[in-house]
């Protein structure tokens, strides 16, 4: 057996070195459909991660945010108030429980705090279990978390709040120090999701503090306990601030956002949401993605094809040495590997190379994680492979052909 | 013996072989003559099995094995004169003792010295001299040689017919050739005229 191709193999050494035009072009253009088809599957991947990365995995777009409910009879909504987290979590409970939906206050205290770098800060908070809204594992009380401040302490001069016929005066501050300043991502879901938080000037900044710390500040701006306070609020007692900014909802799944803001509409509630932005932009973009998507597939079918058509161009121009060889005694068995042979190694060499080139590519090009290169490399030889398979079949066809018509003998093919 | 039954073959509307029936003995030298366009090459490539008859049938009365040698070259033009001996080697399944053969035959044939040429680098006549030494060079029982003389001078006919008589006896020859073959060899002529095929006297 082993005898027996090497004797084959001496007939393809010699039958490669009559290597034609129509041959290497047939190779080359191999090598294009192979680096092409590998780069447009690189490319896909990485528009796959970033999708994946900036929509799919992006907690923002999970989030609902409910400002204000529109109340029936009422020209003008109304500000949502410390009853509403209660009522929209019960609401969601009742209409779509699959959907797991959670429900947090963000907290405000809607008048400036002055503070030690000279700022005017706007101070914000989240609930206990919702630090993950600023992107936080938990937040600290003795910290300050702003987007932008480089000072490593703070010192907030909160001031006392007094009731006057008027309204409300304050002529005295008391300083909370907080001994920690940390900086909050610009890519926390609340901090994209309004500009508002992300905001800021000369005159004033967003800082967030624990809910704990939120307690405080309040009761030490009041001076009562912060239950009295809530107490007063729920009784419709005119405080002269509105403490909860917004219900955040949160949706674990990305597919139930749209309908769990639907059913909050239908409540009353106003929403806003960043998926339902996405998804007014989304069908522009769908459209043209298919576009591309579809423009992509014709290039790399052309392409894959042209390689094909390529080798059986040289197919049907090497009838004639198929011919010579049956005619000199090779069956046409051994005639179809023998020009199997001829073209195995460069086969060969071709899937080498586009592994290769995914595999670098992928990774330093298109970082791309380890397995989509590996994925994607087999892919590319795999293809590679199927070329030469479907190239050995068709010569196995062509080397079976009556010998007459091979060596175009035939007066009918005159 | 190979008997040829009601052999025909057709191209479209007119019939080449029309209908021919005779038997070929074996150990003997056939001269097959006609004009152009008789059918000479038609019936050698369908004794060949190259081709396939319309209807009829060839019997043998054991398989036999044949090497043809026909009129076109069948030569690879990059390839030496060396690498084709090479290449039949190989496809006869040929062992130990080929070389000196092909090299004895190549000699035989006047053209020893033109081993390392390549077939483009040749003359018609030096190809149709290296077309007989393959078909000489694998042990056969028939020979089928297609005008094996065309294309050669005189001294180059006579280098052919003497390593024809050498290497072919006592075996089957079927031979096609305008040119006269030397009355050494035990012929048997047979004409082929109006698609079928007359023995001479």
């Amino acid at each position: 057996m082993g005898r027996n191709d090497e004797r084959l193999r001496s007939a393809a050494r010699m039958m490669r070195a009559k290597a034609p035009i129509q041959f290497r072009i047939a190779v080359a253009t191999l090598f294009v459909a192979a680096l092409a088809l590998s780069t447009l599957g690189l490319f896909g991947c990485r528009v796959a991660q970033d999708a994946k990365r900036q929509f799919a995995m992006n907690p923002a777009l999970h989030v609902i945010l409910v400002n204000s409910v529109s109340l029936e009879g009422q020209e003008l909504p109304r500000h949502v108030d410390w009853q509403d987290r209660e009522r929209i979590q019960q609401t969601l409970d009742q209409s779509f429980p699959n959907a797991g939906a959670r429900v947090w206050n963000v907290y405000q205290i809607n008048f400036g705090i002055t503070d030690s770098e000279g700022y005017t800060d706007w101070v914000e908070s989240v609930d206990r279990d919702a630090t993950a809204l600023l992107g936080l594992a938990q937040m600290r009380n003795d910290t300050a978390y702003t987007p932008s401040s480089k000072a490593s302490r703070l010192m907030l001069y909160v001031p006392a709040v007094r009731q006057t016929r008027g309204g409300y005066e304050s002529d005295r501050r008391t300083p909370m120090a907080f001994s920690r300043v940390e900086r909050l991502s610009r890519q926390a879901p609340l901090m994209t999701l309004a500009s508002t938080w992300d905001a800021e000037s000369m005159n004033g900044r967003p800082l967030f503090v624990s809910y704990d710390t939120y307690r405080t500040i309040l009761e030490r701006a009041f001076g009562q306990p912060f239950p009295d306070l809530i107490r007063a609020l729920a009784r419709g007692r005119d405080l002269g601030i509105e403490p909860i900014a917004c219900v955040a909802v949160y949706v674990p799944h990305l597919a139930d956002v749209d309908q769990v803001a639907s059913i909050l509409a239908a409540h009353h509630d106003n929403v806003a949401y960043a998926l339902g932005v996405f998804q007014q932009l989304s069908s522009t973009w769908r459209s043209g993605a298919r576009l591309a998507v579809g423009f992509i597939a014709v290039i790399l079918m052309a392409t894959c094809l042209s390689a094909w058509l390529a080798f059986r161009g040289d197919l049907r121009r090497s009838r004639t040495d198929l011919g010579i060889l049956r005619h000199f005694g090779f069956s046409s068995r051994e005639v179809a590997r023998i020009y199997h042979l001829r073209f195995q190694r460069t086969f060969l060499v071709c899937a080498g190379f586009t592994a290769v080139y995914t595999l670098v590519a992928g990774a330093l090009l298109f970082r791309l994680p380890a397995y989509a290169c590996v994925a994607l490399a087999c892919v590319g030889a795999g293809f590679v492979g199927l070329v030469s398979m479907a190239l050995a079949r068709a010569a196995r066809k062509t080397a079976a052909i009556q010998l007459v018509h091979l060596l175009r003998f035939s007066k009918e093919m005159e | 013996m190979i008997i040829l039954q009601e052999l025909r073959k057709r191209y479209g509307g007119r019939e080449v072989l029309s209908g021919i029936s005779v038997t070929f003995q074996t150990g003997l030298v056939h001269v097959i003559t006609g004009v152009s366009g008789s059918g000479k090459t038609t019936l050698l490539q369908i004794l060949a099995g190259y081709d396939n008859p319309t209807s009829g049938a060839i019997q043998m009365q054991k398989p036999l094995r044949l090497e043809y040698a026909p009129q076109d070259f069948l030569l690879f033009s990059n390839l030496t004169v060396w690498q084709h001996m090479q290449l039949k080697a190989a496809a006869r399944h040929l062992e130990g003792g080929w070389y000196e053969r092909a090299q004895r035959l190549l000699a035989d044939l006047g053209m020893a010295s033109y081993a390392r040429s390549r077939i483009s680098m040749l003359s018609g006549g030096e190809r149709r001299r290296i077309q007989l030494a393959l078909a000489l060079l694998a042990p056969c029982d028939v020979l089928l040689l297609d005008e094996p003389t065309s294309n050669l001078d005189a001294m180059a006919s006579e280098h052919v017919w003497a390593t024809l008589a050498r290497e072919g006896a006592g075996k089957t020859m079927m031979i096609c050739s305008h040119a006269p073959v030397p009355e050494q060899f035990r012929l048997v002529r047979w004409q082929l005229r109006g698609g079928l095929l007359d023995g001479e006297k």
